[in-house]
């Protein structure tokens, strides 16, 4: 036959019904990151490698009849999971409750040597485990040669082999006798690059600069010019000013991630637009909680009098600053060569 | 090549795979635990070329000079050697597959998705961020999981538990802007006659 093309299914079935109603068991092992996850499921006759980017899945399948060998070696990988970050957020939070309830007696004098014990205890741990117990995983077929991102400790790759290789084997039958003495006589995984993924599909070659990510750089410096300009003017002008021109960068902002997600701009133009708007979300909030304290404790005061406040003039002027890094790096990205990468 | 370091690449010796469980990588040191199957050791070719065609036997219709060796369980049209796609248990032609129509709407393996259910949650939460957003991504976290219910969500996941979600928490932000604005027109109302 020409070629093969693994599933199956009957003619009434929906698209892509024959994948929908398979039923996919989890398999040992998931990777989950603030923004990307891994994690690999099993079919009844291949496996399915997801790589999740929060609002868009990748599938990979690997038959069982094509999977030729998988290779597991131990290596340091200091991958921050979601679970160590909830780790981390719960022990601030105990130790910022027990440094606020210190004084009332609410817990042991001796919480806070036992918070950075367990802190100490803790990093010492994900170091150990980052750097001893720690692989990288790798599935070859003739076609393919591919990292599962999934499987990225030593004992979740075991417990992964323990599931896989009996299934493959079902399928395959196993190798016999001195089979790694003809091993060197064939070829295994894909031919020519070898950690290239056979089917990845060929993307257009993204650039920097582009309508919106320029458009979004001017915005970030006319936003510095501008504030740093206006510290000492008028509220109501400040106030119409900045709103809009916060408004403009956020518009500014979607343009970019729309651009990037069409393969338009590059990454670290995204991510220049994700900063400026965890930025513009921080200065807005703590704005509002300044003003919040300021108004709090001087009942009545004119809202004017707060927003010429030395704290809230010093607030726009960080906010400035940082937009003007931000345009210092988007100039960097813009300037970038198109064919640098 | 033969078995590859997963580390870096550099192909694992003969001598290391031999009688033990764990390889060593001589270029990097990593420690290799290798489990090869016998589809490693299929010599990689080209398929059979198809042959050609005698005087009476039926060709294949993209190629006539070749010889037919299956029917397309589709569209029944000959095809040879080359143009034969083994899908399951039936065979399809090219064409069928391409189309990707009745039994062929299963070839067209789906590579990604987007997972509708996802959006509808992380727009009304992603705007609490900047909450004045809210005003619009509430109510439009409502209408997009209306339009995308019965979009098929992720191939993995079965359950749509995240579109329930997104729709809860877009009534009460809607709920919070519609008291918010009550609110603000009494207050008003209240402070005019004074």
């Amino acid at each position: 036959m020409g070629c093969y093309i693994y599933g199956g299914g009957s003619s009434d079935e929906g698209p892509g019904m024959t994948q929908a109603s398979q039923r996919y068991r989890p398999l040992p092992g998931h990777r989950r990151g603030i923004l990307r996850g891994a994690r690999v499921w099993m079919a009844g006759d291949h496996l399915l490698s997801v790589k999740s980017y929060r609002v868009r899945e990748e599938y990979k399948r690997f038959q069982f009849r094509d999977v030729q060998a998988i290779v597991v070696a131990q290596c340091p990988r200091f991958q921050i999971s979601t679970r160590s970050l909830l780790l981390a957020l719960i022990w601030l939070s105990a130790f910022g409750l027990s440094s606020s309830t210190q004084g009332r007696q609410l817990l042991p004098e001796w919480d806070n040597t036992a918070m950075w014990l367990i802190a100490a205890a803790l990093v010492c741990a994900w170091f150990y485990i980052s750097f001893a117990r720690s692989c990288r995983c790798r599935l070859l077929t003739a076609v393919s040669n591919d990292e599962l991102p999934s499987v990225y400790r030593t004992w979740t790759a075991r417990r992964f082999l323990a599931q896989v290789e009996p299934r493959i084997a079902e399928v395959q039958g196993r190798l016999v006798g001195n089979w790694f003495e003809a091993v060197d006589a064939y070829t295994i995984g894909p031919p020519g690059a070898p950690a290239e993924p056979a089917s990845a599909p060929p993307r257009p070659a993204a650039r920097s600069r582009a309508f919106w990510s320029t458009l979004f750089v001017a915005l970030l410096f006319v936003n510095s010019v501008t504030m740093l300009g206006t510290l000492h003017s008028p509220v109501a002008v400040v106030l119409w000013l900045a709103s809009l021109l916060v408004l403009a960068e956020v518009v500014a902002t979607v343009g970019v991630f729309l651009q990037h997600h069409r393969g338009i701009v590059r990454p670290g133009m995204k991510w220049l637009a994700i900063a400026a708007i965890v930025k513009i979300g921080l200065v807005f909030y703590v704005a509002i909680l300044m003003m919040s304290a300021a108004s709090a404790a001087t009942q009545g005061m004119n809202r004017s009098v707060l927003f010429e406040s030395s704290t809230y003039v010093l607030l726009r002027q960080i906010d400035a600053w940082v937009s003007l890094a931000l345009g210092l790096v988007g100039v960097a990205l813009l300037l970038r060569s198109e064919y640098s990468e | 090549m033969p078995l590859p370091c997963a580390r870096c690449h550099s192909p694992l010796p003969a001598w290391e795979l031999a009688g033990h469980d764990v390889a060593v990588c001589t270029h990097c040191r990593a420690a290799n635990t290798v489990r090869a199957f016998p589809a490693a050791l299929v010599p990689a070719g080209a398929p059979a070329p198809a042959a050609f065609a005698a005087e009476g036997e039926a060709a294949c219709f993209d190629h006539p000079s070749k010889r037919a060796v299956a029917l397309c369980g589709q569209c029944g049209r000959f095809v040879c050697q080359l143009c034969a796609v083994a899908f399951g248990d039936a065979t399809l032609c090219p064409s069928c597959v391409a189309a990707g129509s009745g039994q062929a709407k299963a070839a067209n393996l789906e590579t990604s998705r987007t997972l509708y259910d996802s959006i509808a949650l992380i727009a009304p939460l992603i705007s609490l961020l900047f909450w004045p957003f809210t005003l619009v991504a509430a109510p439009g976290a409502v209408v997009f999981t209306l339009m995308k219910w019965s979009q098929p969500i992720s191939l993995v996941r079965r359950h749509r538990w995240r579109f329930v979600v997104a729709v809860i928490i877009g009534l009460v932000e809607t709920a919070l802007w519609v008291w918010g604005a009550i609110y603000m027109v009494a207050a008003l109302r209240t402070k005019a006659p004074a």
